[in-house]
């Protein structure tokens, strides 16, 4: 296996690596890492030009470049508006279904917008070919909408997906994508250019997700949340026809893939791997000094929910009084919730809550008697996977594949956790009460954990899955 | 993905303009005065100096004067005319009523220097004597100060007061004439331009108490609309080329072999300047009957169209409203032509049996009828460039009056040469190609409305509505305010 020749890998990250700290971005890092026989280049596309060239992490030696583009990246040449672009049919309608939510023609577009004649996005947008693409749409599908609002509406969801098409892709002789949305497509365009394999792992469902910020968004009006909802499913599907193989990290994660049209056929399933030989072997243990420590491994972020957390701490710290609960990251990514938190154990008086900042995992994981996270929405924690491999229980939220992680799949090992719902602060409270009364349950729990993760989530086989996908793509 | 998001503002919604009989009338004034207050001024000098014995070169000395200081006046503002027309109706839509007095006062300072430095090197090389060139100069002077009045005074839409000021003005004038004349010792054609330089500094004083007293707001900066002179130059081109295209012909015709002098000094050619006054006078009706047809069936149409397209009007809504609007300005562009053609000819009619009665040779006439054709095209090619400068198309108006100005020159020019029989013709041949440049820019323009409203807006573009105006400097845009945020972190895939 370690014979396989060196292949050139383009990752390619939307919204994550290398800019953001967090679960995806950790996994890319791992994985390059960990397979340094292979040569890495990076396509990054972010959201805001201004965080060119911020890196929140140190490329290994064997990442060889990195392309970034922006979102709201915005070429501002001298623009000639009223042009008629040669644009061939099979593009205007693929257009026109991509504006309507219906089916499109992928391929079509790509080759518009890669010809020679298209020169620049800005002046297709001001085109009359555009014009009257939209005009068609609205006749046939948006007659009630305000014509207007559609235009600029269309205009403002077209501009950033051709800009990033037009982008140069770096050689490689496999392309990965890390999620749908831009990045899968900037995936499905180089499979359409170079028709070398692709692969698409998705940890979060991004069109799910789009969907679910869409429509909890106030500035956009009812007709149009469809139309970006719609807009981001067709990115999604168009990565799932184009790539080779679809991994996914869990079963949940899968079945939703198949529904959303994904061929089952080519899906596989690659967890997370938790690094067992990092293991601090000599500080397993909890310190007996009569407390019980609670650890939670997050980014101090709304979508941790971390106010839940303390809520539930704080209950269960109204019936035992021995609880410390350690919130274990960095707290500046979101200044204001995290001032907002603060503020919450002031009010709500909770004592023994510690912000420790950014620490390494390793130094404090042993010390704690288990972990609490309460995510609203997670795919496959490595929080959790770190504490089983340090026999520590969880208590998690039901998103993602937590409840696989805690529960099993289809496997004999226990349970190593504690369930809860979103955001339920009181029965959250209840399970922390329930671990800390019982160290006989902790201990038996934690020691399921370990065995799954051993078994199941070890880095060992996550790298071994990797590198027989990556030689059977060549 | 929040930050993606735009912003529509309302069209600027002022009362409307109600129709009245009057109004028909009084649009005139405003619209056409310019030549009727010269012509009438003339008229009456003439007959009233005859009539006292005075002899034929001075009364011609003093028609020149008066008729060199409208046309020149009228040429020199006719850029600022347009550029002032805009910026007015811009202030108002936005409410900021504040800029309007200083930049009557600012552009009067312009034009004052503009005109005074002219008129002085012209007068300064006549061989008048020290009397004339003050006359001259200041009526000259006055008049230019009148036409900026002009823009602001209409704007406020207050006929009678405008009709008043003219009417007490030329009270004045007849009044002083005969009190000069008749009880001083005074030359009497110096009597009469001091008269007529009186009579007019009523009127430009009366305008400007009214204009200072309508927009009493000042904010401090009388030079700011020459900021408009930057963002707008091609306005400035527009009013200037299709003025003085209005004029060249008639200053051809000041250095052909059949010109005369006036006081050894002013060229005029009256077997040109004579029909073509008269000319002019016959197309007042299409001017009327436009403003007004504008105000009442258009507008309504063309703010229908512009407000469903930035109010959340449906695609279906628009193509209706555009088709609609688009049907009403091809009927009263057809009723106006056709109206006007019957009212040339009665005039060809007319003028071939009455002018010889006012002194008109049969030369004179047969040139008088080929101008009353002629100006015919003028006048509806002015309607044109008027109706392309609503829909703001500012490239299309701008050809139209560099074409004029020079096919009227050269075709001018070429007649020349082609001897007595085709006096007129050059102006007609000139106003004929421009009508039908004007007319083929406006249906390619209409064909491809859709493409202006919506492919010019930049991808980041703020624009400003417009409200009408009507006379020359009318000038309208497409209302849209729109703004196209940025994508934010949010709509990239985030990290958990």
């Amino acid at each position: 296996m370690d014979r396989v020749n060196d292949m050139r890998i383009c990752i390619i990250a939307e919204g994550s690596y290398p800019y953001v700290t967090g679960g995806v971005s950790s996994w890319i890092q791992m994985l390059m890492n960990d397979l340094p026989e292979h040569e890495f280049v990076i396509f990054t596309i972010g959201a805001e030009e201004k965080t060119r060239g911020i890196y929140k992490y140190k490329f290994p030696d064997n990442v060889k470049g990195i392309t970034e583009s922006f979102l709201d990246e915005f070429a501002s040449t001298k623009s000639n508006w009223g042009k008629r672009y040669k644009i061939s049919n099979e593009a205007k309608i693929a257009i026109k279904n991509l504006i309507c939510g219906k089916y499109a023609e992928w391929d079509a577009i790509f080759a518009m917008v890669r010809g020679k004649s298209y020169d620049n996005v800005t002046n297709f947008l001001m085109s009359r070919n555009f014009l009257e693409i939209v005009q068609e749409a609205s006749e046939e599908y948006y007659s009630q909408v305000s014509f207007t609002e559609l235009y600029w509406t269309i205009k403002s969801m077209i501009l950033p997906l051709f800009q990033i098409i037009k982008k140069d892709i770096p050689d490689a002789d496999i392309y990965h994508s890390v999620s749908t949305g831009y990045a899968g497509i900037i995936g499905s365009l180089a499979k359409f250019l170079y028709d070398k394999p692709f692969i698409l792992t998705e940890h979060g469902i991004y069109s799910r997700e789009r969907e679910e910020e869409i429509i909890k968004s106030d500035w956009l009006k009812g007709y149009f949340k469809e139309i970006w909802i719609e807009f981001f499913y067709s990115l999604s599907k168009k990565t799932y026809d184009s790539s080779d193989r679809v991994v996914s990290l869990y079963t949940r994660n899968m079945e939703i893939q198949k529904e959303l049209g994904c061929d089952e056929g080519k899906i596989t399933i690659i967890p997370n791997g938790v690094d067992f030989s990092k293991i601090a072997t000599d500080k397993m243990n909890p310190p007996s000094d009569g407390f019980i420590n609670i650890g939670a491994l997050i980014r101090i972020v709304p979508i941790k929910d971390i106010k839940t957390m303390l809520h539930g701490f704080a209950i269960a710290k109204s019936e035992i009084k021995n609880l410390r609960l350690y919130l274990m990251g960095p707290f500046d990514e979101d200044e204001e919730y995290y001032m907002d938190c603060m503020q919450m154990v002031e009010n709500m008086e909770i004592e023994d809550v510690i912000f420790t900042g950014m620490i390494n995992p390793h130094d404090y994981m042993g010390k704690m008697d288990f972990l609490v996270l309460t995510s609203i929405s997670e795919a496959q924690p490595f929080a959790i996977l770190e504490g089983f491999a340090y026999k520590k229980p969880s208590v998690t939220t039901d998103v993602g594949s937590c409840r696989e992680l805690i529960e099993g799949a289809d496997d004999d090992f226990g349970i190593a956790g504690i369930v809860v719902p979103v955001m339920d602060y009181e029965k959250l409270g209840n399970a922390i009460i329930k671990l800390a009364k019982d160290p006989k349950l902790r201990a038996q729990f934690g020691e399921n954990g370990f065995k799954r993760a051993l078994a199941l989530y070890s880095i060992d086989r996550f790298v071994n899955n990797y590198k027989k996908l990556y030689y059977e793509m060549r | 993905m929040a930050g993606i998001g735009f912003e529509l503002k309302k069209l600027f919604n002022k009362k409307g303009y109600l129709p009245n009989i009057a109004a028909y009338f009084y649009s005139a004034m405003v619209t056409v005065g310019p030549m009727i207050i010269c012509m009438s001024v003339i008229v009456f000098s003439n007959i009233y100096l005859t009539d006292i014995g005075v002899i034929k070169n001075s009364i011609e000395l003093l028609i020149a004067i008066i008729v060199y200081a409208f046309v020149f006046s009228i040429i020199i503002t006719g850029g600022f005319v347009y550029i002032l027309s805009r910026y007015i109706s811009d202030n108002i839509f936005e409410g900021k009523f504040g800029k309007i007095l200083p930049s009557f006062y600012g552009s009067q300072i312009v034009v004052l220097l503009i005109s005074g430095v002219v008129g002085f090197l012209f007068l300064a090389f006549s061989p008048l004597d020290t009397g004339y060139k003050i006359l001259s100069y200041l009526l000259f002077v006055e008049i230019s100060i009148l036409w900026i009045e002009m823009v602001y005074i209409s704007a406020l839409r207050n006929y009678s007061k405008i009709l008043k000021g003219f009417f007490t003005g030329a009270l004045i004038l007849i009044a002083l004439t005969l009190i000069f004349t008749k009880f001083t010792g005074l030359d009497p054609v110096k009597s009469s331009l001091l008269s007529i330089d009186i009579g007019f500094f009523y009127i430009v004083l009366s305008f400007a108490i009214y204009i200072k007293q309508f927009y009493f707001h000042f904010e401090p900066g009388i030079f700011k609309f020459l900021s408009y002179f930057r963002k707008y130059s091609t306005l400035f081109l527009i009013g200037f080329f299709i003025t003085f295209g209005a004029y060249i012909h008639i200053i051809i015709f000041w250095f052909s072999k059949s010109s005369l002098l006036a006081g050894n000094y002013f060229r005029y050619c009256p077997l040109y300047d004579m029909p073509m006054f008269y000319s002019i006078l016959t197309v007042i009706p299409a001017m009327v009957l436009f403003v007004v047809s504008v105000e009442t069936h258009f507008y309504g149409k063309y703010k229908a169209y512009y407000s469903l397209i930035i109010n959340g009007g449906t695609i279906r809504e628009i193509k209706l409203a555009k088709s609609e609007m688009i049907e009403v300005l091809l009927q009263q562009i057809t009723y106006i032509m056709e109206l006007q053609l019957f009212i040339s000819f009665l005039s060809i009619t007319i003028g071939v049996r009455m002018l010889p009665f006012i002194g008109f040779t049969r030369a004179w006439t047969d040139t008088f009828s080929i101008l009353v054709l002629g100006s015919f095209l003028y006048i509806i090619m002015i309607i044109i460039v008027l109706i392309l400068l609503y829909f703001d198309d500012k490239n299309g108006a701008l050809t139209v009056a560099l074409v004029f100005f020079t096919s009227n020159a050269a075709f001018t020019l070429f007649f020349l040469q082609m001897g007595d029989n085709f006096i007129g013709a050059g102006y007609f041949v000139g106003s004929f190609i421009t009508l039908s440049v004007a007319l083929l820019r406006l249906r390619y323009f209409l064909k491809n409305i859709d493409y202006y409203t919506y492919c010019k807006q930049p991808l980041y573009s703020i624009a400003k509505p417009v409200d009408f105006r009507h006379r020359g400097g009318a000038a309208s845009r497409i209302a849209e305010v729109k703004k196209m945020g940025t994508l934010d972190g949010k709509n990239a895939g985030t990290e958990k």
